[in-house]
């Protein structure tokens, strides 16, 4: 295909996928749980900013399985700020991200002096704190009964016109996430297809040599740890100002609990970690799915588990990548069609 | 508060050490051996603590001997796990990230699923206290701790006097090294992976016999296990001794002074302090 041609086909394709996204709310309208399906949309775009945020930071090699606790940060931060202080929801998620952007500029020096594994560690046990944390300040954040603010929701005024983003068909709720979530994917895929994002890939493949070609190994980490926190704060506020209820239960329905994390990994691990698509495709196929096998809920974290295990040994590029794997695939099966009954040796 | 109370909290502390010290032999020795965090270990542990329950409350065999058949069960699933999960996988760290977790998510669900619900717990394996001098320590606590030190005791004179435990300690110092001497690799990571698996079971027993059973207990074991490990050192069987009492002290004390959250939240707390302080915490090397 000629440049100009593929160009014109990923324009395409682009356009087909964004009208579809921003009509599925009205395809789903005459379905009578389609509020329902709405709200699942919103969590499926909420889940896609967190793991397109835990790809981002393994850009550089390093995974961060801090993400529910990132993310209960902004949400409980946003939250209390619109429900206690009484700052306008808008704004409060803003400042519930950029509180959360600030604790992990605070932590992020000290963990990038360990790597691999340990790094690991620092952020899990840290995820860990911040849901002990929410129960155990009970006086600002209501303790374990959790924090419940239904009245407030971000309210949106343009001359006469004013739309509230309430509960109540999902809607309006389901198209400012999108646009939120967009925005932030689209600056995302702008800073990995940058100059910056080819010095994430540097420091991932080869840390040592690009330390030796001038590139400051901690100024990029940090950066990029900080800017994937931002969003992950964005994605706890979206969460806070659509479920209106936060609780630090450590229970796995908790979206804040640990869980969140390791789900956020699968997403990323079966949609590809080398594509910036791959949380797109992940986390919308498997938040489908279990939808879907609603009634197997009890055995879904074995199927995840499993197809997280197959997933690691056939397919370690993900499903973002699967054009890649017909070929491997078939060649393998032609050598097991090929082969001779036992007795003869192959040369 | 009186003085009773601390010597109290601190001997309890000391006991509920006995069981993290079993979950983090087997992951310092894992994270030495194989060089990987085993994620599927805190389920390991209650698969280890569910095996007993089996035996003892549902068959009816004698608590000491299920016990025991539990360790070898688990050291065989630890086995299993090697040859068939980790051993395949000579790749990047990510996906023995991925492998241990959808692991662990695995067994959760499949204990979930075997047994009915409801709160479960296993036979004291020594009824009644002890007291001295107005301070109580149960007896099934006296046991968790003594059988604790016993068999790290019996895991050091293996690592020290016979040949597949030196084997295993030069294959942890250096693989490549220990290679070159014609240690294989594989052999000492599936030993490692029988006797850790083996150790967390009797800790589930152990910490089984104290708590209720169920089948998230895993998630609080691990990170127990990760906890003391790094205080003690990674890699060095003393320091994980030493982390676990000073880790089940610090607990309980802190509970009684600040209350049980902040008694899980400090160490936490003090965890990253020594990864990004002293990595190699208060025994290790290098």
């Amino acid at each position: 295909m000629s440049r100009s041609g593929r160009t014109w086909s990923k324009a395409l394709s682009g356009t087909v996928f964004l009208a579809v996204v921003l009509a599925l709310p009205w395809i789903l309208r005459p379905l009578k749980s389609s509020a329902y399906w709405t709200h699942i949309l919103i969590l499926i775009a909420i889940m896609i900013l967190a793991t397109s945020s835990m790809r981002a930071i393994f850009r550089t090699g390093e995974l961060s399985l801090g993400t529910a606790g990132f993310m209960l940060l902004g949400g409980y931060c946003s939250a209390l700020l619109s429900a206690k202080v009484g700052i306008s929801p808008w704004l409060a998620m803003l400042l519930g991200a950029i509180f959360t952007a600030a604790i992990a500029a605070l932590v992020a020096y000290p963990f990038f002096r360990v790597k691999g594994v340990y790094f690991v560690i620092c952020t899990l046990l840290l995820g860990f704190i911040f849901l002990y944390l929410a129960g155990y300040l009970d006086k600002l954040t209501g303790g374990w009964q959790g924090f419940q603010f239904y009245h407030i929701s971000p309210v949106l005024k343009i001359g006469s016109l004013t739309i509230a983003f309430t509960t109540k068909t999902n809607i309006e709720y389901y198209y400012l996430a999108v646009v939120v979530v967009g925005i932030c994917l689209f600056i995302l895929h702008r800073m990995e297809h940058s100059r910056v994002g080819l010095v994430w890939k540097s420091i991932r493949e080869a840390d040592q040599l690009a330390q030796s070609v001038g590139v400051n190994l901690m100024a990029h980490k940090i950066f990029i740890f900080v800017v994937a926190c931002f969003f992950t704060g964005v994605a706890g506020g979206l969460y806070a100002f659509h479920v209106h209820a936060l609780s630090p239960t450590s229970t796995p329905a908790n979206v804040f609990h640990f869980f969140t994390s390791v789900y956020c990994l699968l997403y990323m691990v079966i949609g590809g970690v080398e594509s910036f698509y791959g949380p797109l495709i992940g986390a919308t196929l498997f938040m489908l799915l279990r939808e879907w096998a609603r009634p197997l809920s009890e055995y879904w974290p074995l199927v995840m588990g499993g197809i997280l295990i197959l997933v690691v040994f056939f397919m370690p590029k993900g499903l973002a990548a699967f054009r890649e794997y017909i070929p491997e695939w078939s060649s393998k099966l032609r050598r097991l069609l090929r082969q001779r009954p036992t007795g003869t040796t192959q040369p | 508060m009186s003085g009773q109370d601390v010597v109290q909290a601190i001997l309890n502390g000391l006991c509920m050490g006995g069981t993290y010290i079993l979950v983090g032999l087997g992951l310092t020795l894992i994270l030495g051996v194989m060089n990987i965090l085993q994620f599927a270990h805190g389920e390991i542990y209650m698969l280890g603590a569910f095996t007993v329950y089996f035996l003892c409350v549902l068959k009816g065999l004698n608590l000491y001997l299920a016990v025991f058949v539990s360790m070898i069960t688990t050291g065989v699933v630890g086995l299993i796990i090697e040859r068939v999960l980790l051993r395949p996988l000579k790749g990047a760290f990510l996906s023995y990230v991925c492998a241990t977790t959808g692991l662990s998510l695995i067994l959760q669900t499949l204990v979930l699923l075997a047994f009915t619900k409801g709160t479960k717990q296993l036979p004291s394996l020594w009824k009644g206290s002890f007291e001295l001098g107005g301070v109580y320590i149960s007896r099934e606590r006296v046991i968790a701790i003594t059988m604790a030190l016993l068999l790290t005791l019996a895991l050091v004179i293996f690592l020290r006097r016979t040949k597949y435990g030196l084997a295993m300690t030069a294959s942890a110092q250096n693989r490549e090294g220990a290679l070159m001497q014609g240690i294989n690799p594989y052999v000492m990571s599936a030993m490692v992976m029988a006797i850790g698996s083996g150790l967390a079971a009797v800790g589930g027993a152990l910490g089984g016999s104290i708590f209720n059973l169920d089948p998230y207990m895993g998630g609080l074991a691990f990170m127990k296990g990760i906890t003391l490990i790094v205080i003690g050192g990674l890699g060095s069987i003393l320091g994980a001794v030493v982390g676990g009492l000073i880790l089940g002290i610090a607990e309980s004390l802190l509970a009684l002074f600040f209350g049980s959250q902040m008694g899980i939240i400090i160490p936490l707390v003090l965890v990253i302090a020594f990864l990004i302080f002293r990595p190699r915490g208060l025994f290790g090397h290098e």
